[in-house]
């Protein structure tokens, strides 16, 4: 938990290979696979911030316009996120209704919220608990392609039901949005640099952040 | 977890990575699923599909579809079995290190494992509308999930580098 960030020694570790070497300048290349080296991602919280609000603001026609249009002798049907999720509790896969539903919309709200919330919490200074919010951040990494989830189901259905007059079904607007939500806040994840989590902590002090920190949490951990 | 040596390197990744290549065209030349409906039938290829998106005036999610369920993939497997093949016969060939960039940023990107549950999804959905017959790519991509997860794993960046270094 102790000691110096490999950034303020002016070191930095390469992304690619993971090679540690001293950075000099502006423009500095890894010296064993050429890759660019960063003290942290640049420009990490502009574009982070950047990509979210894209996000957000996508989010709202992704869940409220069809993702999926369905016409049959029975007439036309379109289906949101949500009513995708309806139908296949009712027909009695509540298992796959709860994939789904996990899929396409816990994972992309807690995503959006856990994100805004390391955004934030890196402006605090000191920051507290960065390890925990480091945890939040590699699950946040992990968890971010299963909701591409529903965009495969709409493709898969559009390319096989195609019977003429009986039944078809094509994808609609709804589809484009939410996978754009996907893209974006795949993207604001990567430019987001964890890092800066823990240069927030440091803020103030050195290892002497750190410290307080701990203490403090030992403090809120006491019973009143 | 900071590091875990795999036990037997590029000698256990290489030969993973090709079993992967070989899946991973089987699961893009067969069917997934093949429809039957009064006689009518229908299959569905991941190309297909992407296709189909495209002609309905959805290029963005044919791009979509294409890029994560085809290319991305395709790029992580060829740039490993380039960067480990090189290694196996003790040459650095020009963009050595391009080549693991790229199988390094396409991973994140390559999502076999999520379009396998999707076609668990869409199966289901049509269970009971039609007959479903199962395609030789849909184990394809079953196994393809299984044996490309295990590869990326048997990867030790440290392992390729001083490989590498060694060779220059």
């Amino acid at each position: 938990m102790s000691g110096r960030s490999a950034a303020s020694l002016g070191l930095a570790g390469c992304h690619d290979c993971g090679l540690v070497s001293r950075v000099t300048g502006h423009a500095s290349a890894c010296p064993r696979c050429g890759a660019a080296l960063h003290l942290r991602k640049p420009d990490s919280l502009n574009r982070a911030w950047a990509l979210m609000i894209a996000a957000y603001i996508l989010y709202v026609p992704a869940n409220l316009l069809p993702i999926m249009e369905t016409s049959s002798l029975f007439g036309a049907q379109s289906d949101t996120i949500i009513s995708g999720v309806v139908f296949l509790w009712h027909s009695g896969s509540w298992d796959l209704a709860a994939i789904v539903f996990v899929a396409s919309v816990v994972v992309p709200l807690s995503k959006l919220f856990a994100l805004t919330y390391l955004l934030l919490a890196v402006r605090r200074r000191p920051a507290r608990q960065p390890l925990q919010k480091t945890r939040l951040y590699r699950m946040v990494e992990f968890v971010g392609k299963w909701s591409m989830l529903d965009i495969y189901v709409v493709a898969l259905l559009a390319t096989v039901v195609k019977f003429q007059a009986l039944a078809s079904i094509t994808a609609a607007p709804g589809a484009v949005a939410f996978g754009a939500v996907v893209i974006l806040t795949m993207l604001a994840a990567q430019s987001f640099d964890p890092r800066l989590l823990w240069d927030a902590a440091d803020a103030g002090g050195g290892t002497a952040g750190a410290t307080r920190t701990c203490r403090r949490d030992a403090v809120s951990a006491l019973p009143p | 977890m900071l590091r875990r040596r795999p036990r037997y390197g590029i000698d256990q990744s290489l030969p993973l990575f090709v079993a992967a290549a070989i899946l991973l065209v089987m699961a893009n030349a067969f069917p997934i699923v093949t429809l039957q409906l009064q006689g009518d039938e229908t299959d569905a290829t991941l190309l297909r599909a992407a296709r189909v998106m495209y002609d309905e005036q959805r290029p963005d999610v044919a791009l979509l579809v294409l890029v994560t369920g085809v290319l991305a993939p395709a790029l992580q497997i060829g740039a490993a079995l380039y960067v480990l093949g090189a290694l196996r016969m003790r040459r650095l060939p020009r963009g050595f290190a391009a080549a693991f960039r790229l199988f390094r940023q396409s991973a994140p990107w390559a999502m076999i494992e999520v379009f396998a549950l999707g076609v668990l999804v869409a199966m289901v959905k049509l269970a009971h509308v039609a007959t479903i017959v199962p395609g030789i790519a849909l184990w394809s991509f079953g196994v393809l999930m299984v044996v490309l997860a295990a590869a990326v794993n048997a990867i030790d960046t440290r392992e390729i580098w001083a490989r590498a270094q060694a060779l220059r």
